[in-house]
């Protein structure tokens, strides 16, 4: 039954990755322009000993999004995934790069959303991290190297991810867990005819499929019940993403174009 | 909570918002992932990250650089010499973002020769431009140049980017296209500051051919109006002036066509009580071959509607002011619930403060539609009584301003009552204590009803009385004022803003104009992001105090990098920067800003004066203030007419035979008048200027030449005025005189209150003899010219409040003392003192001001009278008038030249007389010769406007009371002022000519050397009322006056070959001219 769940949950992730493409950098006031000219001249130009380090991506609202921050998303990313922060998910992959910068810009929006919220419930600070919860999301951590602090110190070093980096990453995610749970949680209500559907509908059919014998409702309703919560909350931050992103100024810097 | 593994699901689900197109403007970029993908920036090969702990040598900034005083770059957190910190590096970048100075911002690492060594980091990023100046040419009008230049929505300072130029472009279009001009032309030139990072624009404009109003077409199933109609209601034909001269004119296109076509059709269907009638304009095209704009309307005129009003009287004007269907031009619910409402309200103000009123709509769906007003009235009542009591921390005057329920008067016979009224006073009265610390006040209304008398009668109107009793309660005090975040080396200087203090009684405003102090304190030393935050803690309850922190967060301060100065072609430089005061260096101070604006403007050099701040978003310590200039033009020509209307106009007619006193008194006229100014501004590139003034008109002439020079010798509290012109001025019944003056005079300007005016005179008065109204034996004497020439010394004192033109209180005082002496080269020699003093008052709670002026005046002449027997022994003249005691006695006779003695009467003196008509008076003709003192003593009570019909409350009266006189001595001015009468009266009555039996007529040559005899040592006294018109450059004035004391005098010779008779003064007189009487 967790297989199932899990392939459940798993399914919904894949969808997303179908459809995360076409990317649509132009969103409301989204302009799309720009590499720095002087800045890509200054790089093209650079001394064979001189190397770029980190650059603009992305202005949103004011707030600069930079490239080592799309490094350090793709490094996490693939940490979670794959257990190694692995580069080579980014080296190579324009489209991947591009999503990561749009997920950041989506992130960044949600984050001065909380921000103007002066309730202190929406505060996370670095006590209130478990590591221990953090590194069993891990699966390089489940042979134990991350058990104790050094371990842990160790294993992000390997990684070439600084300790405060990673604790500002997981804060942030905290915060945004927090923020959305609070504003769009608390306007949905289970569904029992909902949970009914979808068992018949999508569950069942996938247990046919590997012809195993499927739990009852009764056992899986309320798993059901948390997926269909889950994918209202996912649409319904959706639009409301989609409101944000109208309302605000969000440059994307791109070659060849002249910033607006 | 949501599973963190659910996290990544929502996180990727939104980045799927991303990707879906958005409704928004289009984009030139192709919304596919591929396409996107190729032009995306590339990663970059090198992290951040893996330079991690590498010995940083040096840092460098190249393509933006910083002054060195700038603390930005030593406030960086990566230092050279230390490892490299990623983090840090990456706040680095996001804080020199946040400058504003970049367009954008990269770091890059370049490392030293030798292996093993460190790198150096270089900053580099382009440059950001802002706006600089943004000039428009081509188009003649200045308001549609103003115009213009807003439409392009470029401030200077703001940051420029190429999208801000093409929605300049698109601006620029839509306002000319919306004032009619369909087919312009825009060029724009583009120039860059490279030093100073500002992009200066120019916009030449061919506006081409305003467009014409063309063909107009009605469309609608009933608009209930023809083409013909509709074009005349909604002013789209060309006016009827415009019409007469030319027939086939065509109304040229702006940007109130559309709209007052839309409002003077929705006017017409009011009016035909088509009150749901609707107007628009779905569609206009531009016809370029004829350059008209044709017009499509959509018009429905809807069903006919009429309220009807009923139960009580109410006119329909009335009506139409109270019911707001006609003003919005539709029939709803709200709109039918506000005319209730008003109704009531209007009920309520005549007294029936238990109105009530149901509206009833019916004929919906129909053609005609009725909307019904009943009114049930109720008792008329009369607030007799509103009564505070228990109150003790604020005087009654501080409540009752505060109260809405009023008692009955004048004004309001009624009073103003309701409920709702009530509850809102006790809301106030308590909010007001609650301010000051009073926390469980409670003020507590009762209100008595009485229908009926004592003694049981009904009373025609109810009365009502209205109690506030009012318990206060413990008042808090401040207890401990904490300041919160203020650095120590201010915290001295900010605890000497505050005014609340530990122990004093708790006020809300007092705190609340100590934080906006304390903000403002900040700002003024630059920082523009500050905050003051204001916490109270109340819980203190058994003493009673309130603990009050002020959290100050300053933020970063920000100082003048440069001050880019612009539009400069010929003013001085040191000219503008004596008015600057913001300065390189200094803290960003707004006020200094507008402060420096205001001084600019107050130099009258410039038609515009634009100050603004560069990068004012940035975070950047150093910013440039920009002044931008538009010299005015030097030449500025102005022309006025005018007119005085009054009774006493001089009129002398040579030759007309009358036998009343109107030929020394004037006559009731209207005395024209036409001026014309020339003025050259900006001499010699300073704010000297010339001027020539003129005026014609049938009573004065006079061309003077002035140069003014506002800053002598670089004092900004001096001026200096060197003037020379020709004056011939008729002023007076008795003469007109011309004088050819000169000049010289400086102004001190000591305070804000005080002015001191140094003054040297020279001039050639002569009074022309043809006019000369006096006794005929000493026209030749009295119309020789004389010079006058000498030193004067004025002070003005004026404290007026608000304003001089109205003033409600303060005071004004002046004095001048000339002296004309020899010395000089004065062929008279007399001192003239002159002295004026007004105040006023204000009292009463519909603000009556009681004004009042006193003026007294007197001359001193020494040296010998010209005007004595034989002086001079002058060939031809005969000075029997002044022979004997007659130069003691006979006015005429008195040393000073007739111009230049003092005189009384007139719009702003004396008002029981024509201008300067009173005083003593020639004993031959009875003309008024002025004398050597004079007190005028003038009381007036400006009432409050009352609210008119039509007129409303620009209409107020007053009444005035005015005593004094001239007097041939200035010893009589004040032992004169026990006499209402003239001393020894019978005498001017008079009319025996010595050689002359009664009963005979006497020669011309008898009536011409006849003397009489005549004491004015009186003060007249004249009572009046006036009506004010409020207008922008001050009140219209009407005075109508009534002397209760007139003079009487002998005439023997008015030159108008009438017999020896008796004249007397006027008794009635108006003027009408504008601004106060004093």
């Amino acid at each position: 039954m967790n297989n199932f769940l899990n392939f459940g949950h798993l399914s919904l992730l894949l969808w997303s990755f179908v459809a995360c493409c076409p990317c649509a950098s132009g969103q409301g006031q989204t302009e799309v322009s720009q590499v720095g000219n002087l800045a890509l001249r200054a790089q093209m130009s650079l001394p064979a000993a001189s190397q770029s380090l980190d650059r603009a991506a992305a202005i949103v609202n004011g707030y600069l999004i930079l490239e080592s921050d799309i490094d350090r998303e793709l490094r996490f990313e693939s940490l979670e995934l794959s257990g190694d922060a692995d580069h080579s998910l980014s080296t190579g992959s324009v489209e991947l790069h591009s999503e990561v910068l749009q997920r950041l810009i989506d992130r960044q929006l949600i984050l001065q959303q909380v921000a103007l919220q002066t309730n202190t419930g929406d505060t996370v600070h670095a006590a209130d991290i478990d590591l221990f919860r953090v590194t069993s999301l891990i699966p390089a951590c489940a042979q134990g190297v991350c058990n104790t602090p050094e371990g842990w110190d160790q294993f992000l070093a390997a990684r070439h991810i600084t300790k405060e980096s990673f604790q500002q990453y997981w804060q942030q995610r905290l915060m945004v867990l927090n923020f959305v749970e609070q504003r769009f949680r608390g306007g949905i209500r289970e569904d029992p005819n909902a949970v009914a559907i979808y068992y018949r509908e999508t569950f069942l059919p996938k247990f046919k499929l590997t012809h195993a014998s499927a739990p009852p409702l009764s056992a899986v309703a309320s798993q059901i019940g948390d997926i269909l919560i889950e994918q209202d909350i996912s649409s319904l931050l959706s639009d409301w993403l989609k409101t944000l992103r109208t309302q605000s100024t969000i440059v994307v810097f791109q070659a060849g174009k002249e910033q607006p | 909570m949501i599973a963190p593994a659910i996290l990544v699901v929502l996180i990727v689900a939104a980045r799927s918002v991303a990707q879906t197109p958005a409704p928004a403007k289009p984009s030139t970029q192709d919304k596919s992932t591929g396409s996107e993908a190729q032009s995306a920036l590339p990663a970059l090969a090198t992290t951040i990250w893996s330079k991690a702990g590498t010995h940083v040598e040096a840092i460098r900034f190249e393509g933006v650089t910083f002054a060195a005083p700038d603390p930005v770059v030593s406030d960086l957190k990566q230092k050279a010499g230390q490892p490299l910190d990623p983090e840090a590096v990456r706040s680095d970048l996001r804080t020199l973002f946040a400058t504003g100075r970049y367009l954008d911002i990269s770091v890059s690492g370049e490392s030293a020769p030798d292996a093993g060594s460190g790198l150096t980091l270089i900053y580099t990023g382009t440059p950001r431009y802002f706006v600089g100046r943004v000039t428009i040419t081509g188009v003649s009008d200045d308001r549609l140049t103003s115009l213009l230049e807003v439409a392009t929505k470029l401030e200077p300072g703001t940051p420029f980017s190429e999208t801000s130029l093409s929605d300049a472009m698109t601006g620029l279009q839509e306002a000319l296209n919306r004032n009619g001009y369909l087919q312009p032309a825009v060029q724009q030139e583009v120039s860059h500051d490279e030093v100073n990072n500002l992009v200066n624009l120019t916009f030449h404009i061919t506006v081409g051919i305003q467009a014409r109003v063309g063909q107009v077409s009605v469309e609608g199933s009933d608009p209930g109006i023809t083409v013909a109609d509709f074009r005349k209601k909604g002013s789209l034909n060309c006016s009827r002036l415009e019409t007469l001269f030319r027939h086939t004119c065509r109304a040229k296109v702006n940007r109130n066509t559309v709209s007052n076509a839309l409002s003077g059709v929705r006017t017409y269907y009011v009016k035909n009580h088509r009150l749901e009638g609707t107007i628009s304009l779905p569609n206009s095209a531009y016809n370029e071959p004829s350059k008209e704009m044709n017009y499509t309307f959509s018009a429905s005129q809807g069903p006919e509607v009429n309220v009807v009003v009923r139960g009580f009287p109410v006119s329909t004007s009335r009506t139409k002011l109270l019911v707001p269907v006609f003003q919005e031009g539709a029939v709803d619910n709200d709109l039918l619930n506000e005319g209730s409402f008003n109704l009531r309200d209007y009920m309520q103000q005549r007294g029936y403060f238990d109105a009530a009123v149901k509206v009833q709509l019916t004929g919906q769906g129909t053609k005609k539609l009725t909307v019904a007003y009943d009114i049930t009235p109720g008792a008329k009542h009369k607030v007799t009584s509103v009564q505070i009591r228990g109150n003790h921390y604020f005087d009654n005057d501080t409540i009752e301003e505060l109260l809405r329920v009023k008692k009955g008067d004048h004004y309001q016979p009624s009073g103003q009552y309701s409920a709702t009224l009530v509850r809102s006073d006790v809301a106030s009265i308590e909010s007001l204590y609650r301010a000051n610390g009073f926390e469980d006040v409670v003020a507590a209304p009762n209100v008595v009803d009485t229908d009926s008398a004592p003694t049981g009668h009904r009373l025609k109107k109810a009365q009502l009385k209205v109690l506030y009793q009012i318990t206060e309660g413990t008042q808090q005090h401040f207890g401990a004022i904490t300041l919160v975040g203020v650095a120590p080396d201010q915290i001295e200087t900010v605890r000497s803003i505050l005014n609340s203090k530990t122990g004093q009684p708790y006020s809300l405003l007092a705190l609340s104009n100590d934080r906006d102090a304390v903000f403002s304190y900040y700002l003024s030393q630059g920082y523009e992001h500050a905050s003051v935050d204001l916490t109270q803690d109340a819980t203190n309850n058994a003493s009673h105090e309130t603990d009050v922190a002020l959290r100050v967060t300053a933020g970063t301060q920000v100082r003048v990098h440069k001050v880019l100065v612009s539009g400069v072609d010929h003013i001085r430089p040191s000219v503008i920067n004596s008015q600057m005061v913001v300065h390189e260096g200094t803290p960003l101070d707004q006020a200094a800003l507008l402060q420096t604006q205001r001084n600019l403007y107050n130099l009258a050099e410039f038609n515009e004066v634009n100050v603004a701040v560069q990068n004012p978003d940035g975070t950047d310590p150093y910013k440039n203030v920009v002044v931008q200039l538009t010299e005015a033009k030097r030449w500025d020509v102005t022309y006025g007419f005018g007119l005085e209307a009054q009774s006493g106009t001089p009129a002398v007619i040579p030759g007309e035979t009358r036998g009343s006193t109107a030929a020394q008194n004037g006559k009731a006229g209207v005395s024209p008048r036409v001026s014309l100014d020339v003025s050259r501004t900006g001499l010699r590139g300073t704010q000297d200027s010339l001027t020539l003034h003129s005026t014609y008109g049938l009573l004065e002439e006079i061309a003077t030449l002035s140069y003014n020079s506002p800053r002598l010798f670089g004092k900004s509290h001096l001026t200096g005025t060197l003037s020379g012109g020709y004056s011939n001025v008729q002023d007076i019944a008795t003469f007109s005189s011309s004088t050819l003056q000169g000049d010289f005079r400086v102004i001190q300007k000591s305070r804000r209150t005080d002015t001191l005016i140094y003054d040297f005179q020279y001039r050639r008065v002569s009074i022309d003899k043809n006019s000369l109204e006096i006794t005929p034996n000493l026209i030749n004497q009295l119309s020789e010219p004389v010079i006058v020439g000498g030193p004067g010394i004025t002070y003005l004192h004026d404290t007026r409040d608000p304003s001089p033109l109205n003033a409600g209180k303060g005071q004004f005082f002046s004095i001048q003392d000339f002296v004309a002496t020899s010395k000089f080269g004065s062929g008279t020699n007399f001192n003239k003192l002159d002295a004026s003093e007004s105040s006023y008052y204000t009292f009463g709670k519909r603000k009556y001001v009681f004004a009042r002026n006193l003026r007294i005046g007197f001359e001193n002449s020494w040296g010998p009278n010209p005007n004595a027997s034989n002086a001079g022994g002058q060939i031809g003249v005969s000075s029997t008038a002044c022979a004997g005691s007659l130069l003691i006695t006979n006015p005429t006779c008195n040393a000073v030249p007739l111009p230049e003695r003092l005189y009384a009467g007139g719009a702003t003196s004396h008002r029981g007389f024509g201008i300067n008509d009173a005083g003593p008076r020639d004993l031959t003709t009875g003309y008024p010769v002025g004398g050597s003192g004079v007190v005028v003593n003038s009381f007036e009570l400006r009432l409050p406007p009352p609210v008119l019909p039509i007129v409303g409350d620009s209409i107020s009266f007053v009444l005035f009371h005015d005593m004094g006189n001239s007097f041939q001595y200035a010893g009589d001015m004040f032992k004169s002022f026990v006499h209402f009468r003239q001393p020894n009266r019978q005498t001017c009555e008079n009319l025996s000519i010595p050689g002359v039996a009664p009963g005979t007529t006497p020669t011309a040559t008898q009536q011409e050397n006849a003397v009489g005899t005549c004491n004015f040592n009186y003060y007249s006294h004249a009572a009046g009322v006036g009506i004010r018109y409020g207008t922008p450059v001050g009140p219209l004035r009407a005075d109508f006056s009534y002397n209760l004391n007139p003079p009487i005098y002998p005439v023997f010779d008015d030159y108008t070959g009438a017999a020896p008779y008796v004249g007397r003064g006027s008794r009635f007189n108006f003027f009408f001219s504008i601004g106060q009487s004093f």
